[in-house]
């Protein structure tokens, strides 16, 4: 009985939360777009067969048509299928790494916020440094020294990215430390653990949701961009970015369009719907919203 | 002194269109206002009596508020709601100003006190600007301003909370308005800074002949200030009547309800009576009285039909079925 | 005075901020008070006095720059950090502002729950008992439980603030403004039911606020306090009838009464209330007093008790 009723209290408000998500139109177009992208991605190649590595003889840069649906690149591989595989990549990157920059940086934000004084001065310190490196150079550095892969690459991005979190969550924590029930909250007797998990955290999330859609859709990019330069995933491994790579030479980006628009569209599509989701998101989560 | 009307509203209603459907705030409110006269409109959150000065000065709109076809709007004669916003510009600060709850935001920070008044004088008078300044100084002598000439320079960071009222109440009557909306004027301050400012703006109604219009939740502030009293209830003026009318013979449920609810520091009482309930939802259409809830002494006649407002012996009017025997007549619905 | 046991003995309370520079804001400068079991001591002054620091610091929720707090004879000064949270059940506040005092994201079952949570009192079954219980003494159907804060009034969550603070079982109370927020009519709800805890239950309160009536109409005590000190403390109808002290002659002539044939001779008050951070001289109140002496210039007064109990800080009373 008493589940019965706890279940009650978490469904009202995730139900008040995903009528608001709904009415978000934007947002929802958005994700329905993504959510078909994933499921594209992920179950397409278990229907059909797929491959993106093998080269079809004498099929070197063959536009659109027949069998190939997107064509093939210069070495005859299945353009259609390499950015079916490129997406698993590119999405996995951006997704993990942003989950791995928040893991960081939240907590970090928190502490910062809630203890001020010295346990401040320590992790914005931090922040500073971070920040004030060229995230470029540091993350071509580093791929430089541990071997490009996806796995670095998703590493390098993750352990970067947490600075930008640690910012925002701290100047929210700051004015949520301020509101009443946070007060109320250690004159009933709350811990400071308490404090800051039940009642300053939940009120700072919001900023994180939108942080971490702009942070996926920027490691999405980031991981395209080093791949583009060839520092990132290595080839034959395909992902967008390196897929835009072949945009390169005057007559591919010229006469052979096939090879590189189609990740370049689906690249774009991806970041501006997962923005637009964020947004939602956003809106959803705070009760305060009137959408 | 021959007391002139100066205000005249009918039948105004404005109305707020939210995802929930439309919102009436105001719904039909009508009165007058004479040279001299101080209205106290009381009500309490919700009551639309903040949208109601809002809607007079056209200010409305700008929050989303529509004011509805039908309404009237009479400022010496002039009909306010069809003019222009030009036009309404000019009239806003030289014939009728407002004064607003919270001083320490109503100026603006970044500029001085001299700066701002002078801005305002210059707008609506023909004064240069050394002609404003000293005219605005002239003005926070009137209200009691200690040493102007130093305030003038100063930014609203420097001025306490009443000080930063009476600037306010300055700037509002420097370019002589023959009516003067107070929304909550003494809210935000504390009592004793209260009693100051209400005292002058006694003294400045009896100097000027300015009408003023004075909002407020506070029964003890409208007994000692206005002459006559309007309470709102929901969007609608539910009694209207003199002060002494008002509180000693309060005839609608709500203002008996209201009166009795108001701890009082010369009786000592027991338990105070508390008005059961919540104000409605006023998004959804409500039958009858939109007291009726509420109220403890509702006939049948109530869930049927609002009533209108009734005229009584006195002047006093009353929106109540119980007062429907002894009307004079029924006022202009 | 009351014949009840002292519950809590407030002794030379100091609480100082650090302000720009060089300056310290004096808060609170030196205030002692009693407060008995089942009383209700109201503090009245007004912005700037100091009274919401002195209601804090009490709770020990901002450390005294000085003083001592005795809590049935115990000085909670002493007491490590753990200590102090173990007491916080017998102590609680309800705060001003209804809008912000509950967390938005816990329902109202689970923020009324709360201090049961921390201090593990019962079974998970006996503490959603004890809730559902609270609530339906503050007003509250069964139903209305597992909503939001939002989705309730002012004067329903500060219902809802009060069922917090009561399910501890507390013994004191400090309120901090706790209906002016609210609309009139919701105020005296709220009035009318703490009113009633008090009577039934025997919490005492410590009922700070601006508004003389309504502290009237609950307290058995007032203190009035001016910038950081307190200025008179005496039973509410003696204060009323024979205020000694010229700033609470004053404070109680401004407030305008709700009926327009009573005409009150206004004390009026001169001058502009000094800044906290340089306040006068001597009697903190001389630049505003029109009875004021070379004396009052330049010496503090001592806060001496007559022989009924009404107490005053003043060189002329």
């Amino acid at each position: 009985m008493k589940t019965e009723k706890n279940n009650k209290t978490r469904n009202v408000f995730i139900k008040d939360a995903v009528g608001r998500f709904v009415r978000h139109k934007v947002a929802m177009v958005s994700l329905c777009i993504l959510v078909f992208e994933i499921l594209v991605i992920v179950f397409l190649p278990l229907i059909i067969k797929l491959d993106p590595y093998s080269s079809y003889p004498g099929q070197f840069g063959v536009a659109p048509g027949g069998q190939f649906i997107f064509g093939t690149d210069d070495v005859g591989r299945d353009v259609f299928a390499r950015i079916i595989y490129g997406g698993r990549v590119s999405l996995s990157v951006g997704f993990i790494s942003a989950i791995i920059s928040a893991c960081i940086g939240v907590p970090l934000g928190l502490l910062a916020g809630f203890y001020r004084g010295v346990i401040r001065g320590i992790i914005m310190r931090l922040v500073d440094i971070f920040m004030s490196f060229p995230a470029l150079v540091i993350q071509l550095v580093l791929v430089m020294v541990l071997g490009a892969s996806e796995r670095t690459l998703t590493l390098v991005l993750g352990l970067l990215g947490w600075t930008s979190y640690t910012r925002l969550v701290y100047s929210k924590v700051l004015s949520v430390k301020e509101e009443i029930y946070v007060e109320a909250a250690k004159s009933t007797g709350a811990t400071d653990f308490t404090q800051m998990v039940k009642y300053i955290l939940p009120n700072s999330l919001a900023p994180v949701f939108v942080t971490f859609s702009f942070a996926v859709a920027g490691n999405i990019l980031a991981e395209s961009g080093l791949s583009f330069l060839g520092l990132g995933v290595q080839l034959p491994t395909p992902t967008w970015g390196n897929m835009i790579r072949d945009a390169q030479t005057v007559s591919t980006l010229m006469y052979r369009p096939w090879m590189w628009i189609p990740a370049g569209v689906v690249l774009v599509i991806t970041v501006v719907c997962i923005n637009f989701v964020g947004d939602g998101l956003r809106a959803a989560l705070d009760p305060k919203i009137k959408i | 002194m021959e007391d002139t009307v100066l205000l005249k509203v009918d039948h105004l209603r404005t109305f707020f269109k939210t995802k929930t459907g439309v919102l009436p705030a105001v719904n039909g409110v009508s009165f007058t206002l004479k040279s001299g006269e101080i209205l106290g409109v009381v009500g309490e959150s919700g009551c639309g009596k903040s949208v109601m000065s809002m809607s007079i000065l056209k200010l409305i709109e700008k929050y989303g508020g529509k004011v509805q076809e039908g309404s009237s709007i009479e400022l010496q004669g002039r009909q306010v709601l069809g003019l222009s916003e030009k036009v309404m510009c000019n009239l806003r600060g030289k014939e009728i100003a407002m004064i607003s709850q919270d001083p320490m935001t109503s100026l603006n920070p970044v500029f001085t006190v001299e700066y701002q008044m002078v801005e305002m004088i210059c707008r609506h008078t023909e004064m240069t600007k050394k002609e404003a300044s000293a005219h605005a100084l002239f003005w926070l002598k009137k209200v009691g301003i200690p040493e102007p000439e130093k305030r003038l320079k100063e930014y609203p960071h420097q001025l306490s909370g009443g000080m930063c009222q009476r600037v306010i109440i300055a700037m509002a009557l420097s370019c002589d308005p023959k009516v003067l909306i107070a929304d909550e004027p003494t809210t935000a301050l504390d009592v004793t800074v209260q009693a100051q400012i209400l005292d002058l703006l006694r003294k400045l109604r009896d100097d000027v002949n300015a009408a003023i219009i004075l909002v407020t939740h506070d029964m003890g502030v409208v007994a000692s200030m206005a002459d006559n009293i309007m309470v709102m209830y929901a969007g609608r003026a539910v009694e209207c009547g003199t002060t002494h009318q008002i509180f000693k013979a309060p005839k609608h449920p709500y203002t008996q309800g209201l009166l009795a609810s108001v701890p009082r520091m010369d009786k000592q009482e027991d338990k105070l009576y508390a008005i059961p309930g919540n104000v409605p939802n006023l998004t959804q259409k409500i039958e009858g009285c939109v007291f009726r809830e509420r109220c403890d002494q509702c006939v049948g006649k109530c869930a049927k039909e609002a009533p209108p407002q009734f005229l009584l012996d006195g002047g006093q009017k009353v929106r109540c079925w119980l007062y429907e025997q002894e009307a004079k007549e029924i006022c202009d619905e | 005075m009351s014949d009840e046991k002292v519950l809590l003995q407030a002794n030379h309370i100091k609480k100082y901020f650090q302000g720009q520079g060089r300056n310290v804001v004096k808060a609170v400068d030196d205030v002692s008070l009693t407060l008995h079991q089942g009383e209700t001591l109201g503090l009245v002054g007004e912005s700037g006095c100091g009274k919401s620091t002195l209601g804090r610091t009490l709770l020990r929720l901002l450390e005294p720059t000085e003083g001592e707090i005795l809590y049935n004879g115990q000085n909670l000064i002493g007491l490590s950090r753990k200590e102090m949270r173990l007491m916080r059940q017998n102590m609680q506040m309800i705060f001003q502002n209804p809008y912000s005092s509950l967390n938005p994201r816990m329902t109202v079952l689970e923020s009324v729950r709360a201090p049961l949570d921390i201090f593990k009192i019962g079974t998970k079954e006996e503490r959603f008992e004890k809730c559902r219980e609270m609530l339906k003494y503050v007003g509250f159907e069964e139903y209305q439980i597992y909503r939001y804060p939002h989705e309730f009034s002012g004067g329903q969550r500060q219902r809802i603030v009060i069922a917090r603070a009561l399910i501890s079982s507390p013994n004191f109370i400090v309120c901090d403004e706790p209906v002016s927020a609210l609309d009139v009519s919701v105020r005296a709800q709220v009035l009318n039911l703490m009113r009633d805890i008090n009577k039934q239950r025997g919490v005492a309160y410590l009922f700070i606020s601006h508004d003389l009536s309504v502290v009237k109409h609950v307290s058995d005590r007032i203190a009035v306090m001016y910038l950081g000190n307190m200025v008179e403390l005496a039973e509410c109808e003696e204060l009323y009838r024979n205020p000694k002290h010229p700033y609470t002659q004053a404070l109680l002539s401004s407030i305008p009464i709700p009926d327009p044939d009573v005409k009150v001779d206004r004390v009026p008050l001169e001058g502009d209330l000094p800044s906290p951070m340089n306040p006068p001289e001597g009697c903190r109140f001389h630049t505003r007093c029109k009875y004021a002496t070379e004396r009052c210039r330049k010496e503090r007064p001592e806060f001496k008790f007559d022989a009924n109990g009404h107490g005053v800080a003043c060189h002329l009373c």
